[in-house]
């Protein structure tokens, strides 16, 4: 699948989509999962505030990574994975 | 804010000697480089970072993010003059 | 040394372009404001020519508030906050928590204004904290650090726009670190003269290259700011609270489970704020008292950063005995690098750490990605110079460009003229809007986008010449006055003012001052296109 040929206007496409909504859906899920995985550090506090301060830092990696992918079916996919696994990790939480 | 007019002063200074010998510059305004001056940007770029490394070291925070700011907005001006007037 | 392939730069390019150009005007309306913003506190000092006292929490005070406290409800006794404005008044708030009118978590008290030195109420306030009526001495400064924060911009969507242009600047310093190729080796050359565009561009990537580490700083603290109160927050007290955002402050800040209600007679605060003085060598800036009056009352003074140190100190008290409790860090009760890394993003957002100095070195910092900002739009309609399209809409350029700090220096106007008359908060307003609508007239009726430049520009210095005469004009102290009781900063101010006022004039005028614009005028027409 990952080889499967796209047509230019597809990858633009999917370039959009990618970059644009699934980066920013990306960057709130893993906010959203981090503080339930990350070590609560010395005062209690980190794994609560280091995700919302990193959200910027998220954003920017999914947006670049988007852009910079060759092809860009396979950024939808890592996109997928990424989103699942925060989904799986906030589901487990209740 | 002794501490980063003096790590300021080395820095600017240091900048000064990097746009004396840069090889560029000189090219793209026909100017030749200083001749009396060694030529080594190894140097110069390791005197502009000595002073910020020394006020970490010296656990002076303050100081350094005023060095940092200062020194990057101070070289843009140099930069930005053309040799001739440099 | 190219970092991407070619399709990908050329991805990049188009990103950092179309991006720039949609939402560069944008952005340098945040940026500018921003510049403005942080120099608030002594823009407000200014505006009411001068604080009437120097180290406002340094007074003695402790008589007053124990009086006042013996006049409100006690249920307002749970929290107390006192602060001083720009004008050294001191906001005394005594309050309880409590749910707004629009349905948000609010303080609920009585407010009392108390004036400098002589301490008497000039205004008592009862209400909701975020519904209380605005004071007319900090009109200016709230003005134009509420236009940056949020644009005024109602909750939360100010905050999202803002937050939005935090991270358009962090997609435009990413892509031009990773699109530049050449970026140590073209550090120390100036703009080329050889072309118009070829200068454009060169002018453009020399500065954006200089202003990188702090343009990634600057906006990655502020997308902090803007999306950590509208985002952050609910979202990760959702995961781990629930949804109760209250409970997760309590969490964050460190509240102890349990208090001690039974009465006690509070010790003098007088003593405590010196106290914290003494330690930190700085100013009192915020006072916080949690549980007057009671067995375990706290006091935490805040002050400003230890010489060296870059964050804010809280010390804590006992209320009751008086006894230095010691340092409390913002987030828990520990100290930890979450609070750390927190502590950093206030002041190296606002360059509030090293008094005037590191100001004026983030207000330039600030001018310098102004610069960037408008610089690249100018190289993006150079690009396009054949397009009549392209140039029409490039006179929104310099609409924007010299309309917003018009827009700023009129709030100043309107804020002037109003103050003694005490309607300064609408004025204040008012005046930015009228700035704002004369600059998009102009826009629209002057064609050429040279002319407009210039006559917006001796629009622009002629009203920040006119500040310091309009200031004095209409009531405030003058300079000998503000010399002989050491209040420096509204001097400060009209000298930046009148210095900024003519400079931009000059530049309106094209007045010529030999070697400083004769590069610029050597600059040969011609259309040479040169490669990427």
């Amino acid at each position: 699948m990952l080889s499967s040929p796209t047509t230019p206007r597809t990858a633009l496409i999917l370039r959009w989509i990618t970059a644009g909504p699934l980066a920013i859906i990306a960057a709130v899920l893993t906010m959203a999962s981090t503080p339930l995985w990350l070590p609560k550090g010395a005062a209690g506090v980190d794994h609560m505030i280091l995700p919302i301060i990193l959200f910027p830092a998220f954003w920017a990696i999914f947006f670049f990574y988007a852009l910079i992918e060759a092809r860009p079916i396979r950024a939808l996919v890592i996109f997928a994975v990424v989103m699942l696994a925060n989904a799986v990790v906030i589901y487990l939480q209740f | 804010m002794v501490y980063s007019a003096g790590a300021l002063a080395v820095t600017l200074l240091a900048m000064v000697y990097l746009g004396l010998i840069d090889p560029k510059r000189g090219r793209v305004f026909a100017t030749s480089t200083s001749k009396w001056l060694p030529h080594s940007r190894f140097a110069g770029w390791a005197l502009v970072l000595l002073p910020g490394v020394a006020l970490i070291l010296a656990g002076q925070l303050s100081a350094f993010l005023i060095w940092f700011g200062a020194a990057t907005v101070a070289s843009w001006g140099m930069a930005v003059r053309p040799p001739r007037r440099f | 040394m190219s970092m991407v392939d070619k399709a990908t730069s050329k991805r990049l390019l188009a990103v950092h372009g179309w991006s720039g150009v949609i939402l560069g005007l944008f952005l340098y309306v945040v940026v500018v404001t921003g510049a403005v913003a942080v120099m608030s506190h002594e823009i407000g000092e200014w505006s009411v020519s001068g604080a009437g006292t120097e180290a406002p929490l340094n007074q003695p005070l402790d008589a007053r508030i124990r009086q006042l406290a013996e006049t409100v409800d006690p249920k307002y006794r749970e929290d107390v906050s006192i602060f001083p404005n720009a004008a050294g008044t001191i906001q005394l708030f005594f309050h309880t928590h409590g749910t707004n009118s629009a349905g948000k978590p609010d303080d609920l008290g009585v407010r009392f204004m108390l004036a400098p030195k002589t301490l008497e109420v000039l205004a008592r306030d009862e209400g909701y904290g975020t519904e209380l009526p605005d004071d007319p001495q900090s009109a200016l400064d709230y003005f134009l650090s509420i236009l940056h924060i949020s644009l005024h911009a109602p909750d939360p969507v100010g905050l999202y726009l803002t937050g939005l242009a935090g991270f358009v600047m962090l997609a435009a310093v990413i892509s031009g670190i990773i699109l530049h190729k050449h970026l140590l080796r073209d550090l120390f050359v100036s703009p080329r003269l050889s072309s118009r565009l070829l200068n454009r561009r060169d002018r453009h990537i020399l500065a954006g290259s200089w202003s990188l580490p702090f343009g990634f700083l600057l906006a990655f603290t502020g997308t902090f700011f803007s999306f950590a109160g509208a985002i952050g927050l609910p979202i990760v007290a959702m995961v781990s609270f629930g949804g109760d955002q209250v409970k997760m402050l309590e969490t964050l800040v460190g509240v102890p489970a349990s208090v001690n209600k039974a009465p006690a007679v509070m010790a003098n605060l007088d003593t405590m704020f010196a106290d914290a003085s003494r330690r930190t060598g700085t100013k009192p800036e915020f006072v916080s008292i949690a549980h007057w009056g009671t067995a375990d009352a706290k006091v935490q003074v805040t002050t400003g950063p230890v010489e060296s140190e870059i964050k804010y100190n809280n010390l804590v008290f006992h209320g009751i005995s008086g006894q230095f409790e010691g340092v409390k860090p913002d987030l828990g009760t520990k100290p930890s690098l979450g609070n750390d890394i927190f502590g950093w993003m206030g002041p190296l957002h606002f360059g509030n750490f090293g008094g005037l100095l590191s100001k004026f070195v983030w207000v330039m910092l600030g001018l310098v990605t102004c610069y960037v900002t408008l610089t690249g739009l100018r190289l993006w309609v150079e690009r396009r110079a054949d397009d009549p399209v392209w140039q029409k809409l490039s006179r929104a350029i310099p609409t924007v460009g010299y309309g917003v700090p018009i827009g700023m220096a009129a709030s100043a106007v309107g804020f002037l003229v109003s103050f003694p008359k005490g309607d300064a908060v609408g004025w204040t307003a008012g005046g930015f809007l009228v700035g704002c609508a004369v600059a998009l007239l102009l826009g629209f009726v002057i064609g050429d986008r040279d002319r407009l430049g210039r006559i917006m520009s001796v629009l622009l210095g002629a009203l920040l010449v006119s500040l310091p005469f309009l200031r004095i004009s209409m009531g405030g102290a003058g300079w000998v006055d503000l010399s002989a009781t050491l209040r420096f900063v509204p001097i400060m101010l009209d000298v930046i003012l009148f210095a900024g006022g003519v400079f931009a004039i000059a530049a309106g005028l094209r007045w010529q001052v030999p070697g400083l614009r004769a590069s610029q005028l050597s600059v040969r027409e011609t259309t040479a296109v040169p490669a990427e």
